[in-house]
């Protein structure tokens, strides 16, 4: 990171990563408004496509297509939608979009919380023995490499046939990850020069590795957190899916099945905020880390 | 490569033998970065180890700290201080042996200094590390320390952290830190390679005093020739893992014996003018033919500095 | 260390050797169905049973990984190739575009890929011929998933721009676009190869997930990501382990993936690298 950034303020901050979070929302909508726009089906029900009907419903869809609004007067509604929480008609679900994001959010954060938690804390701490008993770094270097290598789908399934509930693929998912991340920040520490001065002057290992390693990598490995928080809700899709768990991103994957761009649209961004905030979140712990250790 | 034969132990010094040595050190999937490197350092010796980067020096210091285990390697031979096997000895009593009684000094002062933490931390970690803490005690120790290394009148930089310290101030607290303990042994590897002229002379002339003051032996690892001839009693030419010779400094820069040393000393580059030089009035005003008829003259003019170095020092200097 | 690569390079090797020639390793096709004996275990004919619809499931596996193998490095090689031209065209053009194309960027990369995905495919038609689905799908992962690591690429070529050989040349005059087709590109070769290589594995598992969701390569033309469908019915896998089959291929196939990314490659591997380019799309 560049070092001019170090003296900026919490503040300054926290309010660069609302106004971040607050264009991409912006930006997004606008993106999203038009694929809602322009997808087919758009302003009309799947059957107005359907070949077999007649020639005339597809024209009756066609003038009331034409008859909407002009195309800024339709973003400047989208907006003003969005801004009264209003994201829109899911075609599939005959309900609000409002509606169905309210009922689905917190059972995805819910398992997003405790699933990167929990990989979080093993990765790290698994980290910590590698780098300190590089005897001991095979095991959860080859657990990693397992868990990297199966889609999280299978992860879900396995789980399933275990009797063990999603939030547990999701750590899976996420472990190799947190574990090799910061593995691989700690083992950089571990080989700066001042670690081996450390261990001249005869100083303990286990003291070594508090004070001069995972010290030094504290505020960095607060930043993985956050990268683990983009791996980990993207994961949730086929886990939510296969676990059957009445989610956000099961819906997600119901609406790409029936084609509803109203929600796929809000689903990202409900995403996409979910993943910047945590990004955000990181960003300003590891930075006050990074302040605290100078 | 019969080493042993090469090393002769200087009796000018004539204290009790300190630390024997003979290295060979692996890396996995290269062998022989060291091979059989015999070393013997009397008390309050200070024997330079010279050599191109790549040479293998440093991987000695790590060695004879047992620390090399730390970049993977394997070390076997023979490892002596004061008749104790530092190669058989549990890694618990190492621990107790590095930075008591063989200390270290590294290259880059500023990176060899933990930069989370205050100075003052550092000096507490290292004395917690063999004794136990006392405040009067540690504070007395730590003065003395800085004393020692001319910081006497610093005192503020305790509360300091590393990044706030320029690069002479910072290889003076890494210095007293690794004194805190008085070893018999310590270990500076490249310690002047980071410094500026003046305050590698400065740092020359601490060595050579905390010697002459505490008796410690020290294992000067350079690659410069002109700061080993300043400073050391005997001389170690290290190539590709090997000690190609070994010699009294007097030895080294008049007579070397090997081809490489020899190429060594002859690419010390003169001094172009002459300096007006203060021990030597006599000399002054000779003409420069005289010069050009004296190929090894960079070695006399080194050989000179090295004598002046181990005088005593003029009364009135601290 | 270098034993552990020869065996990942041979078993890769063996692996792709049956799927090119799949026709002559089995002896079924394999969308053959043998309606007499669905859902049968393994035996000598059908050497890892046979599915539902009673086609045989190793004939499945072999030419499923036809098709995983092929959409995986095709996607890794479109996506690394856009990640090069978007991220170097940004580095090259300065400042004030470089602003707006990263801006765009980080938008790009906020949005978790498999909901882009997701959205994508929805707008594309979903019943589509087998072999569209795989193009599609191929395509899709490609155009998708350059965002992590033209990052990579427009720092890379950042920091060669600045490099004192750049000065040199410029010092000499030659030509700007010149010089950065004659010094810029062939340094960025060794990153783009690294990159290549470090997507391969994540395009094979995200092939699998989207397929498993039913939003990758459909029915009958196999793939590892669909075959492993049959895992819906979980409760039955203790009893017939060898629909997991797919999921050992997928294991092994990723694992020498990973297992011959070059060591502390110039942009870094997750496994051995400080890389941050290693994200998952899933």
């Amino acid at each position: 990171m560049n070092t001019g950034r170090h003296t900026l303020g919490n503040s300054a901050l926290f309010w660069g990563h609302v106004f971040r979070i607050a264009t991409t929302v912006l930006a997004g909508g606008l993106l999203g408004a038009t694929l809602v726009r322009i997808a087919p089906g758009s302003g009309v029900s799947d059957q107005d496509w359907d070949a077999r009907l007649s020639a005339a419903t597809v024209a009756n869809s066609r003038e009331r297509r034409a008859a909407e609004p002009g195309l800024m007067r339709f973003y400047a509604e989208y907006l003003k939608g969005m801004a009264h929480g209003d994201l829109g008609w899911s075609t599939s679900f005959d309900c609000p979009v409002t509606e169905l994001v309210r009922a689905r959010l917190p059972l995805s954060m819910a398992t997003l919380a405790r699933g990167v938690g929990a990989a979080l804390a093993a990765g790290i701490a698994a980290a910590f023995l590698a780098v300190w008993r590089r005897g001991l770094a095979f095991l959860p270097g080859a657990l990693a490499m397992i868990c990297l290598s199966i889609p999280a789908a299978v992860l879900a399934f396995m789980m399933l046939v275990q009797g063990w509930p999603g939030t547990w693929a999701l750590a899976f998912a996420v472990f190799p990850h947190a574990y090799l991340y910061s593995r691989n920040l700690m083992a950089d520490a571990a080989a700066a020069p001042h670690v081996l001065a450390a261990h001249a002057r005869g100083i303990r290992p286990a003291r070594v590795m508090l004070n001069h390693v995972l010290r030094l990598a504290a505020p960095q490995i607060l930043a993985v957190a956050g990268l683990a928080v983009a791996i980990g809700f993207p994961a949730l899709v086929p886990i939510e899916v296969v676990c059957d768990s009445p989610g956000l991103l099961q819906l997600a994957w119901k609406a790409a099945l029936s084609r509803d761009m109203p929600i796929l649209v809000n689903v990202t961004l409900v995403a996409a905020v979910v993943v910047m905030a945590g990004n955000a979140a990181s960003d300003i712990a590891s930075r006050a880390a990074r302040r605290v250790a100078r | 490569m019969p080493a042993a034969s090469l090393i002769r132990r200087n009796e000018s010094v004539g204290q009790p033998l300190l630390l024997s040595a003979a290295i060979n050190l692996d890396y996995p999937g290269r062998f022989g970065v060291l091979r059989d490197v015999r070393l013997e350092l009397a008390r309050g010796e200070i024997l330079g180890l010279v050599g191109e980067s790549g040479s293998g020096k440093s991987s000695v210091a790590l060695a004879i700290l047992r620390l090399a285990g730390h970049k993977g390697a394997r070390v076997s031979g023979l490892l002596r201080l004061d008749g104790r096997d530092l190669l058989t000895l549990a890694e618990k009593q190492m621990r107790t042996i590095r930075g008591k009684e063989i200390a270290l000094v590294l290259q880059s002062p500023l990176a060899a200094l933990n930069p989370a933490l205050r100075i003052g931390a550092q000096f507490e970690e290292a004395w917690r590390a063999h004794r136990k803490m006392s405040k009067p005690e540690f504070e007395r120790e730590v003065k003395l320390a800085l004393q020692m290394v001319s910081l006497a009148g610093h005192q503020d930089v305790l509360r300091k952290y590393p990044g706030e310290l320029s690069v002479g101030l910072a290889q003076r607290v890494l210095i007293a830190l690794a004194i805190l303990h008085r070893p018999r042994l310590l270990i500076a590897d490249e310690p002047t390679s980071a410094l500026d002229m003046i305050t590698q002379s400065e740092i020359l002339g601490l060595f050579a005093r905390l010697r002459r003051e505490l008796n410690m032996a020290i294992l000067y690892i350079s690659h410069d020739l002109l700061s080993v001839a300043a400073l050391c009693d005997r001389v170690a030419i290290m190539k590709d893992g090997a000690i190609v010779e070994c010699a009294s400094t007097e030895a080294i820069f008049r007579s070397p014996r090997r081809e490489y040393t020899q190429a060594l000393v002859r690419a010390i580059p003169r001094p172009p003018v002459r300096v007006d030089d203060p021990y030597e009035p006599a000399q002054r005003g000779e003409p420069d033919a005289h010069r050009e008829e004296r190929p090894e003259n960079g070695a006399r003019a080194l050989l000179k500095t090295h004598q002046r170095a181990q005088e005593p020092p003029p009364a009135g200097v601290p | 260390m270098t034993a552990l690569r020869m065996v990942a390079a041979s078993t890769l090797a063996l692996i792709v050797a049956a799927s090119i020639g799949a026709g002559a390793v089995c002896r079924r096709g394999y969308a053959d169905q043998d309606r007499e004996h669905p859902n049968e275990p393994p035996s000598r004919e059908h050497p890892l049973g046979t599915d539902e619809l009673g086609r045989d499931r190793f004939s499945r596996l072999v030419y499923g990984g036809r098709v995983s193998l092929l959409i995986a490095p095709a996607a890794a090689a479109i996506s690394t190739a856009l990640a090069a031209a978007i991220g170097a065209a940004t580095a090259a053009l300065g400042r004030r575009w470089h602003r707006t194309v990263s801006a765009a960027m980080d938008l790009f990369l906020a949005m978790p890929t498999i909901l882009i995905l997701l959205t994508a495919r929805a707008l594309l038609p979903l019943n589509t011929s087998p072999w569209l689905s795989i193009v599609i799908t191929c395509g899709l992962l490609g155009c998708l998933g350059w965002a992590q690591s033209a990052r990579v690429f427009r720092e890379r070529a950042a920091s060669l721009l600045a490099s004192d050989f750049m000065l040199q040349a410029r010092a000499s005059g030659s030509n700007t676009f010149r010089t950065f087709v004659a010094h810029i590109v062939p340094n960025l070769r060794p990153a783009i190869t690294a990159q290549f290589w470090i997507a391969t594995p994540l395009f094979v598992l995200a092939e699998a997930n989207l397929s498993l969701l039913g939003l990758g390569v459909s029915e009958p033309a196999p793939s590892w990501g669909n075959m492993l469908r049959e895992l819906e019915n979980y409760a039955s896998v203790p009893e017939r382990p060898w629909v997991l089959a797919p999921a050992l291929a997928l294991l092994i196939v990723v694992c020498c993936l990973h297992l011959l990314l070059p060591a502390r490659s110039g942009t870094g591997s997750a496994l051995r690298g400080g890389g941050a380019v290693c994200q998952p799309l899933h």
